[in-house]
């Protein structure tokens, strides 16, 4: 096998780092996650998330949204659709690395 | 799309991707479920409510009360659960499904006859809570209404009493929805 058919290849650097997947995920089901939700179950400060949300923002992969609901501002984070395509591919990739690692490709 | 340049991706590393994405997800469908099983709530009573008023003199204009209180349980749940959960989707198509209902319901109650329109109201109502199950992601759910609703369907011209139908059905789908409510949300109980 060559390099350029591994699935390996088709992995997206932005995607495969783990809290940017984890982001990705939660995404994958609902159609908004609440900052605070995403910072408690990635066990994540303020900070540290932000600067995770801003590589998939400026990659396009989500939009940041706020709300203002009383005097609280919520700020929720929306998966794109070529967010949510690039979190399918990258889980499908990583199936492939382990279905051709074990022979169980088909 | 930028891609990794190291071919050789641990395998481990590419299980525990997975695993870990799949407990996340995990997590985000339990929230989501810790809420979602609210919608199924309101309707029961009021499903329950058409039985019984069917065999009181208040069934003519049952639903004139009924479906106003289910849509304004809808838009209720969906502001709960816009301000409670953390993970959630759009409440607009719960929204449209109920309009649907509403519009379908009372636009049949209006050209149809009444031993027509007993059977249609509970195929109409099925449909709907497919489809409030579909985008709660309970295939089971969804298939159990469709199945309801199909069942009343077929079931409605070969009865010779569909106010017996109606009544029955009524109570069947409160039953239901609580079922599914009471399912979903132990789902979204903490493990």
């Amino acid at each position: 096998m060559t390099a350029e058919q591994h699935p390996s290849q088709q992995l997206d650097d932005l995607v495969h780092q783990r809290v940017r997947l984890g982001i990705l995920a939660v995404l994958a089901q609902g159609d908004r996650a609440d900052f605070t939700f995403l910072k408690d179950r990635l066990d994540l400060t303020d900070g540290n998330l932000s600067r995770h949300l801003q590589v998939l923002e400026e990659a396009g992969y989500v939009a940041i949204t706020k709300t203002f609901e009383g005097r609280r501002t919520r700020t929720w984070v929306v998966a794109t659709k070529a967010g949510r395509k690039a979190f399918g591919e990258h889980l499908a990739a990583l199936q492939q690395i382990i279905d051709l690692a074990t022979g169980d490709a088909s | 799309m930028e891609s990794t340049n190291d071919p050789q991706i641990d395998i481990d590393e590419a299980r525990r991707l997975l695993a870990a994405a799949d407990d996340l997800q995990a997590e985000a469908r339990r929230e989501m479920a810790a809420h979602g099983w609210q919608w199924f709530l309101v309707w029961a009573p009021i499903c329950l409510g058409a039985a019984i008023s069917a065999l009181t003199p208040i069934a003519g204009w049952y639903w004139l009360v009924g479906v106003p209180v289910g849509i304004g349980g809808t838009i209720a749940v969906s502001n709960r659960t816009h301000e409670r959960s953390g993970v959630h989707r759009h409440a607009s198509g719960y929204w449209w499904i109920a309009l649907a209902m509403t519009v379908i319901n009372f636009g049949a109650s209006a050209v149809l006859a009444d031993e027509v329109i007993v059977v249609v109201v509970w195929v109409v109502f099925g449909f709907g809570f497919t489809g409030f199950a579909i985008l709660e992601r309970q295939p089971g759910a969804a298939a159990l209404f469709a199945m309801l609703a199909v069942a009343v369907g077929i079931a409605g011209p070969l009865v010779e009493n569909t106010f017996s139908l109606y009544v029955v059905t009524g109570v069947v789908f409160a039953v239901a929805m609580v079922g599914v409510a009471v399912g979903i949300r132990s789902m979204g109980a903490p493990a």
